[in-house]
């Protein structure tokens, strides 16, 4: 991956942490602490199905993203890692 | 014993405007969904509109006129077409929507102009459903508005009957009533669980529940009244169970404890074993998770032989009212005799195994059950038993 | 029907503890609004992070009242039943979507202020924090939501479909039910409620809380008092005399003139409203008064002692004999409310 590809990405996945703890109210998690590569539900961050329908609209919100297919959508939220690369490779301006 | 009598029973909904047209609809299999026409909104899903009642001018008297027309119906039925003065009479309704001021405009306008439209909220704050249905059939009696979401029809079934028994009340007017808006059409939408086309409770490919609108109401009194009143009950209500899941704000339990539970309880208040249930008329939301979680608890505790059927498939999920028009049907269907197919069905899940009623069907047994789930994990069951 | 226990969240913070302080002194708060450090202490479970201020406020209040009770619930979790009272629910989060709905149109609306937005989350969330797996429901009513929570409980004991039920009453302020509460009352809100002047323009000043109650048939002189009658609509009537009356005058009702009728009564007078605040909920914290003045055998100093009708008001704290308190409301209809403690055990 190019340096400002890299880059690019690096933003996406600090711009997350962000707003998944201020947007799913994750008491005590400090984004900075959290791992690039962080499993998202069960293990890891410790999502549940409610989080996962509101990652959806942020998607929509902050990055004009529509993940409309359920299956689909479970891959792309496996991971910050893979949530980022989604953005990435998808949003308007990634 | 003497056993809590339905004496009177009235319905609305977008399968009919009283008790006979729905059966008519049922009957025929007609569902009469279609893009909203009670609000603006710029979604496309269809929804059941109870079209027999127009829209009115004033936001908010929907769910009360939707809730009179039932209820005119079942007082009528039960010999009290001039109200329950005098009567010692009790009324608990469920509702969702009417409970919230939902008002966009109303919002609207005090985040632009900081000003409160005060028509509204004189409409709202005096339009509490149970308080304001008690004026209006003379109810002197206790009074309650159940707002349990998805449940809260068959709760208020469920209070009064504890009223009744208690000796709060002698007659009690109760179940639900709730309009069609937009703003849970947007919220549900939000939590992915509604659906582009029709719904299809139960069937393999549902994408989710439509919503509805409607009333479903039933008078409650003991046997002992009724009869003293020159009326023989051909429908009684012998159980009443309510267990919370305590697992999630919006999910069920996976394994259904709450509403395994539930149905235990009404079967043993009924003293009336699995075996001789006709039928669960189930809550069958046709969302991925409810349908899955309702027929695997309905599996254990009937076997797999259970005959069940969702009647959303007419009505749509109606929230508030779910619980009383379900209650409505079950009710009537022990009293006429046959089960409606459920509406929508064509594929069996391979993850449920088993099929819902899909021809209407003779009842062959004297008992029945109706399901709710609520939102937030409430479960709540009603045994109905038909007379000899 | 008794009160085996009792919790609280209101302005002055959280607990009966501190509600005795706050009666003992009649601490008047500086701001109606339960603080957001009360809720950030209150040691919730992990699963409530998205709830919102009226689901805290509701569970902390009703975990309080289950540990004030002693009950175990996870020895018989089906046995404990639950009924909450609300004037307007989670109307704060209910205005949030609609604001969501206004920003960012229909297709992009948060799903999780959506599932908080409905009455019936606050039970949801505390069935979870207390693993009570018994039947739980929500009423909503503007005047008396909590007494017709009363007939719920006291029905379900009778019918022994619980053995012990919570029975609270929850409301919180918005900026928006502010406006709609000055709206009503055709002025603003006015820090100084004068409880006894019964004035057809009472002063009021919107607040927020909650309290729960543990009631239970199973008599204990651990128990704080019975509940020996209640009634609301418009023929509810007091049928016995009682030793100490406390009204629920905090503006709400906007014409306070119909308690003028509690002048012929020669028993004790109170009111608290200032040290709670107007709210729906009023009964409720006037209930968990009544409870406390009985248990503890004291009555505590109206705290605002302004007595333009000459009421045999209670001017200042002492231990006394109290067999029973009646907790006296009416709404702008004329309509009575009306709640009855007694003593459980009567001394010989």
């Amino acid at each position: 991956m190019s340096d400002d590809k890299e880059k690019k990405l690096q933003e996406i996945r600090e711009k997350l942490k962000v707003l998944l703890v201020e947007s799913l109210s994750l008491e005590g998690v400090d984004p900075k602490k959290i791992k690039d590569d962080e499993v998202l539900f069960n293990e890891g961050l410790g999502l549940d199905s409610l989080d996962a329908v509101e990652i959806v609209v942020l998607l929509q919100r902050n990055f004009g993203l529509n993940i409309k297919d359920i299956n689909e959508g479970m891959k792309i939220l496996y991971s910050l890692e893979t949530l980022s690369k989604y953005i990435q490779e998808n949003a308007d301006n990634g | 014993m003497d056993r809590i009598a339905i004496t009177g029973i009235g319905a609305v909904s977008a399968a009919g405007g009283n008790l006979k047209e729905i059966l008519r609809s049922f009957e025929s299999g007609k569902r009469n969904a279609a893009s909203p026409s009670v609000f603006k909104t710029s979604l496309t899903y269809p929804v059941f509109e109870v079209l027999s009642m127009p829209c009115p001018e004033q936001k908010g008297d929907r769910t009360i006129s939707l809730a009179m027309v039932a209820i005119k119906e079942a007082l009528s039925q039960a010999g009290f077409i001039d109200g329950l003065k005098g009567r010692n009479a009790g009324v608990c309704l469920g509702t969702t929507v009417a409970s919230q001021l939902n008002d966009i405009d109303f919002y609207r306008v005090f985040k632009n102009k900081q000003t409160v439209q005060m028509e509204k909220i004189e409409r709202f704050v005096k339009g509490n459903l149970a308080e304001t249905v008690s004026r209006r059939v003379n109810a002197e009696g206790p009074s309650a508005t159940v707002v349990n979401a998805c449940s809260s029809g068959a709760d208020a079934i469920g209070i009064a009957i504890s009223w009744i028994k208690s000796g709060l009340c002698d007659i009690a007017v109760a179940g639900g009533a709730d309009e069609l808006e937009s703003v849970p059409l947007c919220g549900f939408r939000s939590l992915g669980i509604v659906s582009d086309i029709l719904c299809a409770p139960f069937d393999r490919n549902r994408k989710g529940l439509n919503l509805g609108e409607g009333a479903g109401v039933l008078i409650l009194e003991r046997e002992s009244n009724a009869r003293g009143r020159g009326i023989a009950p051909k429908v009684f209500v012998t159980g009443y169970g309510s267990v919370s899941d305590a697992y999630h704000l919006t999910a069920p339990h996976p394994e259904g404890i709450g509403l395994e539970l539930a149905l235990k309880t009404v079967l043993k208040q009924g003293k009336v074993t699995a075996k001789e249930v006709a039928f669960i008329n189930a809550h069958g939301t046709a969302t991925l998770d409810n349908d899955k979680v309702e027929t695997k608890v309905l599996k254990k505790v009937f076997g797999d032989n259970v005959k069940f059927f969702s009647t959303k498939g007419y009505t749509g999920h109606t929230l508030g009212a779910a619980g009383g028009l379900e209650a409505a049907f079950t009710a009537s269907a022990l009293d006429v005799g046959w089960m409606p197919s459920s509406a929508g069905f064509v594929e069996i899940d391979e993850e449920i195994g088993i099929a819902p009623i899909m021809v209407k069907t003779q009842i062959d047994k004297k008992f029945a059950i109706s399901t709710s789930l609520a939102f937030g994990g409430n479960n709540a069951a009603l045994l109905f038993e038909r007379a000899e | 029907m008794y009160i085996s226990g009792i919790g609280m969240v209101s302005a002055f913070g959280r607990g009966i503890d501190n509600c005795v302080k706050v009666l003992r002194e009649a601490i008047i708060p500086e701001t109606y609004h339960v603080s957001q450090d009360v809720i950030a202490a209150g040691k919730l479970p992990r699963r409530m992070r998205r709830a919102d201020k009226f689901s805290k406020m509701a569970t902390l209040a009703a975990m309080d009242a289950v540990e004030d009770s002693k009950l175990d619930v996870k020895k018989k979790p089906g046995s404990l039943g639950i009924v909450l009272s609300t004037a307007f629910g989670p109307h704060v989060t209910t205005f949030k979507f609609l604001d969501d709905l206004v920003t960012y149109g229909e297709e992009n609306v948060s799903p999780i202020t959506f599932s908080h937005s409905v009455h019936n989350a606050a039970v949801s969330y505390i069935t979870s924090a207390i693993e009570n797996h018994g039947p739980a429901l929500t009423i909503a009513g503007f005047v008396f939501a909590f007494h017709q929570a009363l007939h719920v409980a006291r029905s379900w004991l009778d019918e022994k479909r619980c053995e012990n039920v919570l029975v609270g009453c929850v409301d919180e302020r918005g900026e928006v039910s502010d406006a709609i509460i000055s709206g009503k009352m055709g002025r603003e809100k006015d820090f100084n409620i004068k409880p006894f002047d019964f004035s057809a323009n009472a002063s009021m000043y919107p607040s927020e809380g909650a309290v729960f109650f543990m009631v239970t048939d199973d008599a204990s002189e651990k128990n704080y008092c019975k509940v020996d009658g209640v009634l609301h609509g418009a023929f509810a009537e007091d049928k016995k005399e009682s030793d100490m009356y406390i009204l629920d005058t905090d503006g709400l009702s906007g014409d306070e003139t119909p308690y003028m009728d509690i002048k012929e009564k020669k028993a004790m007078i109170s009111g608290y409203s200032p040290l709670f605040g107007s709210t729906p909920g009023l009964s409720a914290f006037h209930c968990a008064v009544a409870a406390l003045t009985i248990k503890n055998q004291r009555v505590y100093v109206a705290p605002v002692q302004d007595n333009p009708h000459g009421l045999n008001l209670c001017s200042f704290g002492k231990n006394m004999d109290i067999d029973s308190v009646a907790c006296i409301k009416y709404n702008c209809l004329r309509e009575r409310g009306y709640i009855r403690l007694e003593r459980s055990k009567k001394e010989g």
